[in-house]
């Protein structure tokens, strides 16, 4: 292994440990960014495994959750590519398991009308989406918004506006 | 929504938001005394923030009281009975420790009985709270291991655990090891808590450690693994925690066996680290394992389990979170190990560019996968030729090297392959790039990765190019630079 990949697998215990007390929330954020259950605990694990291999490139000028929220939003995005993109292989992948589907989202038990906030917040454009989820359930304010997701601050503001505009369009008086 | 000519327009969600500056705020405060759209906005924003979060995907449905918690809470209040009727029939023993004060029944009771009235009906009888406490640690330290003697436990204590908890320092250290356990099982994360308070007293460090990862409930789980963290800095209950942490079957687990397993500075943690991955059998350790360069792995003994539908393990992938990651973890160690298929879906995955890690896994198979790259390199599809190309940058030992060296001979790898060898940077690649240099081919390519690779041996071979006028300059400058900046 060259010196860079065992470079990046060096970690480091004290980050486990810390790592450990953000699973509740970031198990959270998987699901609200429309992960199933079982799909939000992979993402958290994956998380958890990313960050442990680049504990190094944790500079302290974010805070730890900014910093894992940022993990989190790439692995879901690349699994949200992956999936869109490349079914057929994933598919292929479960064959030698006996069928191993992707997990469905679970909303058979939401009422009728979170199913349709649900759908709804589905419809919108990704990056809107994001920024929807990481200020109205996470409460993060817009600067770490930014940061998160690799943008400034004002665009954050417009995709707020624009998310909640189309929202209270196709969900009217709800 | 609000008019679109309204220099506010955008506004109203920042301020719903708190995200206005204070003069802005100000400034629209104002504006919406005469603005109704903008007042409208930010009504809006507050109603679907409201669906929103009633809708939240996240948020924990409350449970309804069913048929089994009614059932629950039936033989809860019959274990109370038992419980004081047994203690009420036992002598009063003088000298008790006075321990905890009498706690209040309801705190006392599970957290889903407190409704429950026989629980207000039947606690205020247990007076002597220091006896009870009493006959719990004598409980605990008659505990046999077996399921019977936890439920005898439980019958004894009934709706108060929690006693279990604060009786557990009355235990004789022989007998720690077995009621750490059943005061874990029947009390759940405080009983957790007692376990780790305990293990203040160093006779009894080991069994807590083993007790904790033996644990079960979740909230267990993870206060076992806080716990098992702290103390694997201390040398002498290294060995005891990683076999404790390899008993845990929990993926945070496995993730700090794995940092243990990658540190080379401690050669028996990491052996007896990689030796609890290895028997916790679970393809994500597997796959850690592979990462890290174990080769011990059974790959007849995976390939079996993924074609056994009734192997236990197979259920582990379909039932944990884990299914597609676990899987594409084996997959990769079966791809170290050589085996066919599972390099061509390594490789497939890789050129695909949809998860990183099969780019990680394709370097940490090493030589095993080496001959699936070689004929990858041959592949019509770009994507795997390049996703071949990248991997052989970065497996180390000859045999990468060498498939790339092959790679050189095709004409469209040609630029590519000589700039992955350069990248190696290893010194056994200065003298195929010599030959090169010698055999003319590709002179200004090969002169390139020369100078990345900065190795003085290349000098004469270049002195001796010198005159070839096409390349003169290309030479020079890279004698200067392969010189520290000397002609």
């Amino acid at each position: 292994m060259t010196e860079r990949v065992s470079e990046k697998k060096r970690v480091d215990s004290t980050v486990a440990a810390a790592l450990e007390a953000h699973r509740p929330w970031l198990s959270r954020f998987a699901r609200r960014m429309g992960r199933g259950a079982a799909d939000a605990d992979d993402l958290v694990q994956e998380t958890f495994f990313l960050a442990l291999r680049s504990a190094d490139a944790f500079d302290g000028r974010s805070t730890m959750r900014t910093w894992l929220y940022r993990i989190a939003l790439n692995v879901h995005l690349d699994r949200a590519r992956r999936d869109e993109r490349d079914g057929r292989l994933v598919a292929r992948l479960s064959e030698g398991v006996g069928g191993v589907a992707p997990e469905p989202i679970e909303s058979a038990s939401a009422s009728e009308a979170e199913a349709r906030v649900a759908r709804a917040v589905e419809r919108l454009p990704q990056m809107q989406r994001i920024c929807l989820v990481l200020r109205v359930y996470e409460e993060l304010p817009y600067a770490d918004i930014a940061s998160i997701v690799g943008s400034s601050r004002e665009a954050v503001k417009l995709n707020l506006v624009y998310a909640r505009r189309k929202l209270v369009e196709w969900l009217g008086d709800e | 929504m609000s008019d679109t000519k309204c220099e506010f327009r955008d506004d109203a969600g920042a301020y719903w938001d708190g995200e206005l500056d204070v003069e802005r705020r100000l400034a629209f405060e104002r504006h919406l005394a005469r603005c109704g759209a903008c007042r409208r906005d930010v009504a809006a924003a507050s109603r679907v923030d409201a669906l929103l979060r009633a809708a939240d995907p996240a948020r924990v449905k409350p449970l309804r009281r069913s048929r089994v918690w009614r059932t629950v809470i039936v033989i809860a209040a019959a274990a109370a009975i038992l419980a004081v009727a047994w203690i009420s029939n036992r002598p009063a023993t003088p000298g008790a420790p006075s321990g905890s004060p009498p706690i209040d029944p309801v705190v006392a009771a599970p957290e889903a009985i407190p409704a429950l009235p026989i629980a207000v009906e039947i606690c205020p009888a247990i007076e002597d709270w220091a006896t009870f406490r009493k006959v719990a640690a004598e409980s605990l330290a008659s505990f046999d291991g077996t399921s019977d003697g936890l439920s005898r436990i439980r019958r004894l204590v009934g709706l108060s655990p929690r006693v279990l908890a604060d009786a557990l320092p009355d235990v004789p250290d022989d007998a720690f090891g077995g009621a750490s356990r059943a005061v874990i099982a029947l009390a759940g994360a405080p009983g957790v808590r007692a376990v780790a308070a305990e293990a203040a007293r160093r006779d009894r460090r080991i069994d807590a450690a083993r007790s904790l990862a033996a644990a079960r409930d979740s909230e267990a789980v993870e206060a076992a693994l806080l716990q098992l963290r702290e103390w694997i800095a201390e040398p002498a209950l290294q060995a005891d925690v990683i076999d404790a942490l390899g008993a845990v079957d929990h993926p945070s687990a496995r993730a700090i066996l794995a940092t243990i397993a990658e540190d080379e500075s401690d050669a028996p943690g990491r052996e007896r680290a990689r030796r609890a991955l290895a028997a916790s059998n679970a393809p994500v350790a597997m796959g850690l394992l592979a990462q890290i360069g174990e080769k011990g792995i059974d790959a007849p003994a995976i390939r079996a389990l993924l074609a056994s539908r009734s192997n236990p393990l197979v259920a582990w992938f379909r039932e944990t979170p884990s299914t597609r990651a676990g899987y594409r973890f084996a997959v990769g160690v079966l791809a170290s190990l050589g085996d066919r298929d599972a390099s061509d879906h390594l490789v497939r995955l890789a050129a695909s560019g949809t998860d990183p890690r099969a780019h990680a896994l394709l370097v940490a198979a090493g030589d095993g996968i080496v001959p699936r790259l070689r004929e990858s390199l041959r592949a019509s599809e770009r994507p795997l030729r390049a996703a071949a190309l990248d991997a052989l940058a970065e497996i180390p030992g000859r045999a990468a090297l060498d498939a790339l060296f092959a790679a050189v001979s095709q004409a469209e790898l040609r630029e590519p392959a000589l700039d992955a060898i350069a990248s190696r940077g290893d010194a056994d690649a200065v003298s195929g790039l010599v030959s090169l240099l010698r055999r003319g081919e590709s002179e200004r390519l090969v002169i390139a990765a020369l100078v990345k690779i900065n190795d003085p041996r290349a000098i004469p071979a270049l002195e001796g190019l010198r005159a070839s006028p096409s390349i003169s300059g290309q030479v020079t400058e890279a004698l200067r630079a392969l010189r520290g900046g000397r002609t």
